[in-house]
Order: structure tokens, then sequence, then C-alpha cells
């Protein structure tokens, strides 16, 4: 298969021949760097959506709302690290539909935070200890717990379903 | 040792989970460990971060229902970790750096009751704890991914072909 003229520059990068020339210290760093803003993400969004959806109960959104610039923060830890995976080994994950359905869930769960805090955010964020969320704020959060679980997912799986070739 | 190995391998269960044709084996299993370890790892981080740089970290008695909610997130990695472990004996087993790892868990799990039991209700700032939380949750994550890298044996009978 020909090299597409975005691989080829993405390949002709300083980056590229960085990460191919340095992989086996910089890879496995990467991916650990990665597995913590992964983690930071879930471990503050996914309790917040869960308390929402009344999953987790007897704390105040509000409170565990003060954690979520962590996962913020691991996210951005994420589209750093995720983009020296990609430059590493850009047609890994341009031609893998794991990665494009990865993709996907992060766009409709980017939409739907927005949603979140114009729609629902200013309601959660009175409710105290023991009070329930509106069915509205329920909906939108469920959507982000199962966005974010499918960015998981996709991006755990993905190289089971590596394109079956290499450039 | 090796006879164990085997007598594990060859049950229906871990034969299942290694050679199922079906995502809802290894793979779920797989899922399930990373969604266990985003919501543990990533629940005690945010926590020590907290402490180490928020003014006020947390309402006095806010977080107290958190920790049950935690250790709910230990069983769900505990559990699918020790599925994991049926399906490859051999190659955690035989790693010194599965130990290491069971070690910083065992250590951050007891790390998490003491801040649980300190910081949070004593409003104590805890500043120390939350480091040595960080550092070994930072550690439990980098070893788990570490593992994939420097194992030499991947079954009883079949050893890693690059190894």
């Amino acid at each position: 298969m020909e090299m597409a003229a975005w691989e080829i520059w993405v390949r002709s990068t300083a980056l590229s021949h960085f990460v191919l020339k340095q992989g086996q210290w910089l890879w496995p760093l990467c991916e650990t760097l990665h597995f913590l803003g992964l983690s930071l993400l879930i471990g503050t969004v996914g309790y917040f959506d869960l308390r929402v959806l009344g999953v987790v109960k007897g704390m105040a959104p509000a409170e565990l709302h003060r954690l979520i610039p962590w996962g913020i923060a691991g996210y951005f830890l994420n589209l750093l690290t995720g983009v020296v995976f990609f430059f590493g080994y850009p047609e890994q994950y341009a031609y893998n539909t794991a990665f494009h359905f990865k993709l996907l869930f992060m766009t409709v769960a980017a939409a739907n935070a927005a949603l979140f805090y114009t729609a629902a955010f200013r309601d959660v964020r009175v409710l105290r200890a023991d009070q329930a969320a509106s069915p509205r704020a329920r909906v939108i959060t469920g959507i982000s717990l199962l966005c974010w679980i499918g960015v998981l997912t996709c991006g755990r799986l993905l190289t089971f379903y590596r394109p079956p070739f290499f450039h | 040792m090796d006879a164990f190995f085997a007598y594990l391998e060859n049950s229906a269960l871990s034969t299942w989970i290694r050679e199922a044709d079906t995502v809802f084996a290894f793979q779920a299993i797989l899922v399930l460990h990373t969604l266990g370890m985003g919501l543990l790892a990533g629940g005690n981080a945010a926590i020590d971060l907290q402490i180490l740089r928020a003014r006020r970290p947390f309402a006095p008695g806010a977080f107290e229902r958190w920790f049950p909610v935690l250790w709910g997130s230990f069983a769900l990695s505990a559990m699918s970790g020790l599925l994991l472990l049926i399906a490859y004996p051999t190659k955690a087993l035989t790693n010194p750096l599965f130990y290491v790892k069971l070690a910083c868990v065992a250590l951050a799990m007891w790390v998490m009751q003491l801040i649980s039991r300190k910081v949070l209700k004593e409003s104590a700032r805890g500043k120390y704890l939350a480091t040595v939380s960080l550092l070994l949750w930072i550690a439990v994550i980098g070893a788990g991914r570490l593992l994939a890298y420097t194992y030499t044996r991947l079954l009883v009978h079949f050893s890693h072909p690059g190894m």
C-alpha cells in the first residue's frame, strides 16, 4: 500500500525519528504516563458521573467536582503522550477501527461536557450529599460515563486491531 | 512450581480466558482491570494531588463516604487481576516485578487507610502521606505496564520467542 502524503510528512518530523530511535525507554514511559492520565480522568470524572447518576451516594457533587481539574490535567497529559504514540507509528492508529471509535467517543464526550456545563451544572452544584440529581443531569452524566468507558475500551484494545500492514 | 503453573494453565477457566474466540473473555477482563486501575489509582492520586496543592483540600467530612467506594474499585481491580493471573500464571509469577507491583498495591492501600483516618477526618495536612501515596500509585501503574515488557516465560510450556 502506498504511503499517504500526511504519513510521509509525519514520518519526516524530528519527533517521529526521536520516538523510533528512543522507543525502547520512551514508549513504556509514555504508556505509563498515558495510564496515569487516564486514571486521573476516570478517577475524577467517573466518580462525579457515578454520583450524579445516584450509583455512588452520600457526597455533594460540588465536593467531587473540585477534583475535576486533576482529571483535565490527565486529559492533556494523554493528548501529549498520544501525539508521541501517533508520530511513532502513525499507520497503527490511522488505519485502526478501534482508534476511529476512540476519536468518535472523545468527540461525543467533549460535546456532552459542553452540554453539561450549559444545561445541568447549575442545578447539580447546589445538591447536598444525599439529594438526587434531575433526570436531565442523569442522562447527560450517563452519556459522559459511557463515552469515557468507550474511550478507555477502544484505547486498551487498540493493539488487538492493528492494521495487517506496516510501513 | 511448574506443576502448579501447568495445573492452572490446563484448567478450563484459564484456557477459556486465553483462547475463547470472543472479546468478552480476555479482552473484557483487560478492560475491566484498566477501568479498576483508573478508578482506584486515579481516585487516590486525585485526592493526593488535592492534599498537596489545594489551600483548603476538602470540606470537613465531605469525603468520608468516598473510601468505601475506593474499596469497591479495589475489588474490581483485584478480581479482574486474579482472572488475568489465572490466564497467565507463569508469565506473572516468574517475573520479580509482579511481586514489586503487589507490594506497592498493598502499601498504597495501607496508606489510603491512613489518609482516610488521619487526614480527611481530622483535617490534618498530611502532605507526607499524600506524597508517599502518589509515588506508590505511579509505581503500581509503571510496574503493571512494564510487566508486558519484562516477562521471561509466557506459559509453562511456551516461552516468549524473543526472550
